[in-house]
């Protein structure tokens, strides 16, 4: 092999020091890394560094090693030789001179604690067998990858065992890293992509080489596909960790709240290590998606923040619930059972609380918009923090239905709009259709259903129905005239309870399909 | 040509002494050059003979020796000496070899030896040599010319401060570790009469006119005029290695090689005032053995690596020297007999623990 030739295939400076054998070696200053290195000699008489060849990295062996005159001597010959690393024994704080030297002439000094021959002799077959010394490099990254439990560590692990090599984790096809190289610096990229196993996408591994020979790429690139399996067999493990937990969380909260499960010890001990505490008066929360968005509840996951002094998220029903301890009503302020105030809000305070929590994550946190919030009313003990939810269920989809509610509507001021939605059924929802059939064919079937359903609440009142409805009164008027032309029955006193319902109830159907209708206008792609 | 040596040539001698010499130079509390002084006040002048004069005065069969305080100078301070160890340990050596020698010669003419050889001349009563066996200051008492010459420093005889008389009567090359032995035993320091010899011998095999040299150097210092470490150089043949200040003084754990030298290794480095970032090392074996300058072999034994106060214009004494002194760096040139093959091995880097091949070569 040509003289040239074993210098491109040699393996590097940097490489080198990163090698098991040179772990306690400190060297400064910071070295060249791509420099070649082509043999390691162990030295005993400092005249003999000035016959050393170009690319052979100097041990210094004792006493010659732990000398100041003699260290400063060799570091000048390997100035002199461009030896790219020069190895003793020398204390740098004792011997503060000589590390100015190797600084001046910018030769690296290696301070190595342990015994100098054997430090030579575990080097030099890494440097004669380059091949096997970059294998190595390899599985010795592997081995580390390995333990990692996530992409950043995984990063972390090449960077500091790949000289000169920097890795980044981004989207497959995105423009140049941002990182900027000395002008005339020799930088090669090697990318390895995710390909289709990829949970988020099109991702890929990039790293930016400077000054690698194929040999070496051929390295950064084995490197990579190793580190690719172990972020992907990382992220994939954390998504069936959280599924599980989140599954369990979900099943334990319906065996608490429906089946009375804190009498099963297995269930109390579950809630226990989760820190749920159920006892004394409660209230619940809710960030929901509609009943048609059900199957993408889990997109949330990892999204939803915590809040403080309140329990979740946990996933239930269409969303994800929270809940915070109150005080019940039949309690006083703030004592507890050892006479020390217990801190806690009273039910109107905690369900302002959540409320203004829960309104925030919806318009702070990214979530769609089809997302609605609701507040429960106040419970008390496992069965009352269930019916807090379903409570808090209703208020939400009152919520999406009646924008009127605000961001985080309370169940107990929502009124019959949470009752309605609850009564919002498939039996019902027939027969809601049937009585108001004659209206199904106009244009403005919408405003005559919301009508109907507005004046009924207001007793017959054209006057402040109009006011409830924001129109002039003969314009309800007019509405009505209509509506009873068209055959619904309105003044009949025995059919007025079940139109007063259907009207809420189709009023309800139709301003779901519009706000429907709103969102899929907005999703879809403009031109 | 003969001249006589009295005491208003002592200021210029003990001045001129101290060059080259850093670990047994100028920490002179005053007594010495008193009782020197007082030596020729009370017997006279003493003559010096340029060894040029010698065939010319001293008969084949006369002999001579050399005088000088072997051991430690701080040793000796604490212990001074009485007066009349030189007499004695001339007087004894006389007996020694069956005839008393006919004049004196310095061991070495730097440091207190240069003034005790005087003071030797003078109580004895016989002529000085202007020639002595090192050119500047080695540690060992082999480590001469006159070594090299093949004269041997025994038999000799050492005086010390509680009036032992050490005698060495050895075979060739053994008088210096012998002599070690009885410096423990007798506190420190010995005043010594060795290398007897016939005086055309032995000035022959040392160093001419290293008296005259240590005037001229203590004229020049106290001139009170220009750059005094270029001035030096040029008027001695040497070399300015350059002007600093002192950056560190550190001792070393490690020798380098084996090495019979007595004193711990010290470095010392000088921070460059006449190029910024660059650094002097001074590697210190008893004396200073080696300078670097980035790293660079610059000068080594057995050249004299000189260092001088440019502010205070006088040599610099290791014991004296602190972080932040101004000192200036030369080199001057060993006699051309320590750079010979037998000379280097004698006298070389190596003999000091340094094995660094001798900077003559290189060059």
């Amino acid at each position: 092999m040509s003289a040239q030739a074993r210098k491109q295939s040699a393996i590097t400076l940097g490489v080198l020091l990163r090698s098991e054998p040179m772990r306690d070696v400190v060297v400064r200053p910071e070295p060249a890394s791509d420099e070649p290195v082509v043999r390691v000699q162990l030295v005993d008489d400092v005249e003999q560094v000035r016959r050393c060849e170009p690319g052979t990295v100097v041990v210094l062996q004792r006493p010659i090693a732990a000398a100041a005159w003699s260290v400063s001597v060799a570091i000048r010959y390997a100035w002199e030789r461009r030896l790219p690393c020069v190895v003793a024994q020398l204390d740098p704080q004792a011997a503060p001179s000589v590390v100015r030297l190797a600084e001046r002439l910018d030769v690296p000094l290696g301070h190595c604690p342990g015994d100098l021959a054997h430090l030579a002799l575990a080097l030099a077959p890494l440097v004669a067998l380059p091949a096997a010394t970059r294998s190595q490099t390899v599985t010795r990254c592997a081995s580390a990858i390995l333990e990692q439990q996530d992409a950043s560590s995984v990063l972390r692990v090449i960077q500091q065992n790949l000289p000169d090599v920097e890795v980044t984790l981004r989207a497959a096809g995105r423009g140049a890293h941002p990182v900027h190289h000395a002008e005339g610096t020799d930088v090669r990229t090697v990318t390895v992509p995710f390909g289709p196993l990829d949970p988020w996408g099109a991702r890929e591994l990039r790293a930016e080489v400077t000054g690698g020979s194929p040999e070496w790429l051929a390295v950064v690139s084995d490197v990579l596909a190793i580190a690719r399996a172990q972020i992907l067999a990382c992220e994939a493990g954390s998504l069936v960790r959280l599924s599980a937990r989140r599954a369990t969380e979900e099943s334990l909260l319906l065996q608490v709240t429906e089946h009375d499960g804190l009498d099963r010890p297995d269930v109390a001990s579950a809630a226990r290590e989760l820190g749920w505490v159920v006892d004394g008066g409660l209230v619940a929360g809710l960030v929901s998606l509609p009943d048609h968005a059900r199957e993408e509840v889990s997109s949330l996951d990892g999204v939803l923040p915590a809040i403080p002094d309140a329990t979740g998220p946990v996933r239930y029903d269409a969303g994800w619930a929270y809940w915070m301890l109150c005080r019940a009503a039949d309690e006083t302020e703030g004592v507890g059972p050892d006479g020390v105030p217990d801190g806690l809000p009273s039910a109107v305070s905690a369900q302002r609380t959540l409320a203004v929590a829960l309104g925030r994550i919806r318009d702070d946190a990214g979530l769609p918009r089809n997302v609605a919030t609701g507040v429960g009313s106040i419970g008390r003990g496992p069965a009352g923090l269930g019916r807090s939810l379903r409570h808090a269920v209703l208020a939400a989809k009152a919520a999406r239905l009646t924008p009127a509610a605000g961001p985080a509507p309370v169940y107990d001021e929502v009124g019959a709009s949470a009752f309605l939605v609850g009564a919002d059924t498939a039996d019902l929802r027939p027969i809601a259709r049937e009585v108001l059939a004659p209206l199904a064919d106009c244009e403005d079937v919408a405003a005559l259903v919301q009508t109907i359903a507005t004046y009924l609440d207001c007793g017959g009142s054209t006057a402040r129905a109009a006011t409830a409805l924001g129109v002039h009164r003969n314009t309800v008027s007019g509405r009505m005239e209509r509506v009873r032309r068209l055959g619904v029955p309105v003044d009949d006193p025995a059919r007025r309870l079940v139109l007063h319902l259907a009207a809420h109830l189709e009023a309800q159907r139709l301003r779901a399909s519009a706000v429907a209708r709103e969102e899929r206008t907005e999703d879809a792609p403009s031109c | 040509m003969s001249e006589q040596l009295g005491v208003d040539a002592l200021d210029d001698l003990l001045l001129g002494s101290q060059l080259g010499v850093l670990t047994a130079a100028s920490t002179f509390t005053g007594s010495m050059e008193r009782w020197v002084s007082r030596c020729l006040a009370e017997h006279g002048p003493v003559t010096v003979l340029h060894p040029d004069e010698v065939d010319d005065t001293f008969g084949a069969d006369e002999f001579a020796c050399c005088v000088g305080m072997v051991g430690s100078l701080a040793a000796m301070y604490e212990m001074p000496p009485g007066g009349d160890e030189c007499i004695e340990a001339f007087d004894e050596l006389g007996r020694m070899i069956g005839r008393r020698p006919h004049c004196v010669a310095p061991l070495n003419a730097a440091g207190v030896n240069a003034m005790i050889a005087v003071a030797a001349a003078a109580l004895n009563g016989v002529p000085l040599l202007d020639c002595d066996g090192q050119g500047r200051v080695f540690p060992l008492i082999d480590q001469t010319t006159f070594a090299l010459a093949g004269l041997d420093a025994a038999p000799l005889v050492g005086v010390g401060p509680w009036g032992d008389v050490v005698t060495v009567r050895s075979p060739a090359g053994r008088a210096e570790r012998l002599e070690r032995f009885g410096l423990a035993g007798a506190g420190g320091w010995l005043m010594t009469a060795l290398y007897p010899a016939p005086v055309r011998e032995l000035a022959a095999a040392g160093i001419p006119g290293s008296l005259s040299r240590c005037r001229t150097v203590g004229a020049i210092l106290r001139s009170g005029r220009g750059h005094i470490g270029a001035l030096l150089a040029r008027e001695l043949g040497g070399r300015l290695v350059g002007r600093g200040r002192v950056a560190g003084i550190a001792e070393q754990a490690e020798h380098g090689v084996a090495t019979v030298q007595p004193a711990q290794p010290v470095a010392v480095v000088i921070d460059r005032a006449d190029r910024p970032g660059s650094e002097i090392l001074i590697e210190v074996r008893n004396e200073a053995v080696l300078v670097l300058v980035d790293g660079a072999v610059v000068a080594t034994t057995p050249d004299s690596i000189c260092l001088v106060d440019p502010l205070r214009r006088r040599a610099v004494d290791l014991l004296d020297l602190n972080e932040g002194d101004a000192v200036d760096v030369f080199v001057l040139p060993a006699d051309e007999r320590w750079h010979t093959d037998a000379g280097i091995r004698l006298a070389g880097p190596r003999a000091f623990g340094v094995p660094l091949r001798h900077h003559e070569e290189r060059r």
